[in-house]
């Protein structure tokens, strides 16, 4: 019991986090020379320290953002793609905080990038379609997200989406490689660089998910995942 | 209880701050109070063993709601390990009052089988590889085979449950188990499946088809003892048997299907390998052997063999073109590479309707002088039809003939 409430106390808190973090990220980006703002996020994190300089920070970043031009919000939001792109290769850094900024940028070009080359391999009678590729990729994430939300996990559904999502970086990389470089020739070597492909990112995703469920459910979840990268493995091995 | 309350207090103190600024914050305060309403709903649940069956109960009305479908994947990971072994090595205790109840799940069925479909997808595609000596090109119904076996899986882990909770209803069945419990039962039932595909990968006639029994015997053994408490007491014996056979039947279709249509269905040389795998056809070309023999020795006429042939060729064509029949397809295919003959008598003793229409061509074509043998073969035509209707036909027909 007591384990559980904390726990909720400690997923209403990081909801919370999740918000100010972000409003405060925004106010950074837009005001830096403001020293005020600057220590108001400095500040120790507590509630009645917070809503003081919350207010003014959202007011002035409000203004800002409409007016700021395409590039710089295109480029921000670029940055924060490769970020978490590299923190799928080089796991590194608060996860949580990484968990809290979830987009969808990254599994929506994976997905895309890659129901495309697996299309454009092989002839069009053998290779899978690419509503085909899309379907498995994409809808398999959701099938396995639904998994974890029906187990009673502590993270949220667009959370566990974009984990999944960008966590297929590497069996992306190792389709790149097998279509572009090794297209049709050395079994061998596709099948080690698909392995080290499959392997890294069911590692990396269960960095992150492996925290938000209880120890007895925890192989309940991690199995799904397994499955979902080695499906999508086995048709970058078998399709390039 | 306290963290609870102060929990409480930080969504308000949320809801206060939206009141002074846009509708940005005020929909992320939405989501806010949704996950937080979820995740409060989900405590209880995991509290003292009352109250969450008040709290299932409660929910069991709300068909559509997502918490439903959470009590069901309630379950945790020792359990789905002993659910998954005692659905492959039978014992002798009843796997639904002792393994799935009190509370079944459904964490089990649904990627059970959606492991299944991927490994026959996978493994099926990897022994046509294999078949085919690794050639490339060959790869052309891969994503078939995912889809196909996914629909034919799913659907049986659904309807035949179904079907079954709907006979025990309609029998009022003392031990009428909840449909979840079958759909559990079956789902795990699946599991055995999953090594077989991969040991099908060796393409040896006789070990896959030993696979097949042994897996079919295995886990039809756990199905048929779960499924036969609550069909014992039915009044109906033959019922009772019937549903229990049934059961393992379908079980065995299902494997068959798998083999033949995953795992052989690929070959290129299917013609030459059909009249060896199947053992029905070579009993059927047994049967029909001994029927050859038999006519041949009631046929006094050296000259009707061959008028017969003749006929026989035709009734084979309209044969096979009227029945709808996979396996007299298959018959018929395996003995078209062989002689004629042995199609004719098993469509004769197959087919009623035939006979006339053989009886007639035979006393066109013979001469109208051999009446006794009219005389004589009227009297097998009638034996064989025992039909009134094509008795008078018969008689009116050699009543017109004498005149």
């Amino acid at each position: 019991m007591g384990g559980s409430e904390s726990k909720l106390h400690v997923f209403a808190t990081d909801s919370s986090k999740n918000i100010d973090k972000l409003e405060q990220e925004m106010a950074a980006e837009q005001t830096a020379n403001l020293s005020g703002n600057i220590a108001g996020m400095s500040a120790p994190k507590s509630s009645s320290n917070r809503r003081g300089p919350m207010q003014e920070v959202d007011l002035d970043a409000e203004f800002d953002t409409l007016e700021e031009p395409v590039w710089d919000t295109v480029k921000r939001d670029v940055l924060t793609v490769g970020a978490k792109f590299t923190h799928v290769v080089l796991p590194h850094g608060d996860k949580q905080q990484l968990l809290r900024d979830w987009d969808l940028w990254g599994p929506l070009f994976i997905c895309v990038g890659l129901a495309l080359l697996l299309q454009h391999n092989g002839g069009t009678e053998s290779a899978p379609q690419f509503t085909q590729v899309f379907t498995i990729t994409f809808f398999g994430s959701v099938i396995v997200t639904a998994n974890i939300k029906l187990l009673g996990g502590n993270i949220s559904f667009f959370q566990s989406l974009c984990v999944i999502g960008y966590c297929l970086l590497p069996p992306f990389v190792a389709a790149v490689l097998c279509s572009l470089f090794l297209h049709g020739i050395a079994f061998p070597l596709r099948l080690l660089i698909t392995s080290i492909g499959f392997v890294w990112s069911t590692y990396a995703s269960m960095g992150f998910l492996a925290g938000c469920q209880p120890d007895k459910k925890r192989l309940l979840v991690i199995y799904p995942v397994f499955l979902f990268y080695f499906v999508v493995s086995w048709m970058i091995i078998s399709h390039s | 209880m306290d963290l609870n309350f102060q929990n409480f207090d930080n969504v308000n103190s949320t809801n206060e701050q939206s009141g002074a600024f846009g509708g940005n914050i005020g929909d992320r305060n939405i989501l806010v109070g949704g996950s937080v309403g979820a995740t409060s709903s989900a405590a209880p649940s995991g509290g003292v063993f009352d109250d969450s069956q008040s709290t299932t109960s409660t929910r069991k009305g709300n068909f559509f709601s997502f918490e439903y479908y959470q009590q069901f994947f309630d379950v945790e990971t020792d359990q789905v390990i002993k659910r998954l072994l005692n659905s492959v090595i039978p014992t002798h205790r009843n796997y639904i009052q002792d393994f799935l109840q009190p509370i079944p799940d459904l964490w089990g069925p649904f990627w059970v089988s959606v492991t299944l479909v991927f490994a026959i997808g996978i493994f099926g595609n990897l022994a046509q590889f294999i078949e085919n000596d690794g050639a490339k090109g060959t790869y052309g119904s891969d994503f078939r085979m995912v889809t196909s076996a996914s629909t034919l899986i799913f659907l049986y882990v659904v309807i035949v449950p179904l079907l079954l909770y709907g006979l025990l209803w309609n029998r009022r069945s003392e031990l009428l188990h909840p449909y979840v419990d079958l759909v559990c039962l079956y789902g795990y039932s699946l599991a055995i499946f999953i090594p077989v595909s991969v040991l099908w990968i060796v393409d040896i006639g006789w070990f896959r088809w030993a696979l097949i029994f042994a897996s079919v015997g295995l886990s039809g053994t756990v199905l048929a003892r779960a499924i036969w408490p609550a069909v014992q007491n039915d009044n109906n014996k033959m019922i009772a048997f019937g549903t229990v056979i049934s059961v393992v039947v379908l079980h065995f279709l299902l494997a068959f299907t798998f083999k033949e249509f995953y795992f052989d269905a690929m070959h290129p040389a299917a013609g030459s390998r059909a009249p060896l795998s199947p053992a029905a056809p070579a009993a059927l070309l047994i049967d029909t052997t001994t029927v050859i023999m038999i006519q041949n020795a009631t046929v006094p006429a050296p000259e009707a063999p061959n008028q017969k042939e003749a006929a026989t060729n035709t009734e084979t064509t309209t044969v096979v073109a009227v029945k709808s029949d996979d396996k007299k397809r298959e018959s018929a295919e395996v003995t078209k590479p062989d002689d004629a003959e042995p199609s004719a008598p098993e469509n004769a003793t197959s087919s009623p309707t035939t006979v006339p229409q053989v009886r007639k061509d035979e006393k066109i074509d013979q001469k109208p002088t051999e009446t006794t043998e009219k005389s004589t073969e009227k009297l097998p035509a009638a034996e064989i039809s025992e039909n009134s209707t094509e008795a008078a036909a018969a008689a009116t027909n050699s009543t017109e003939k004498n005149q």
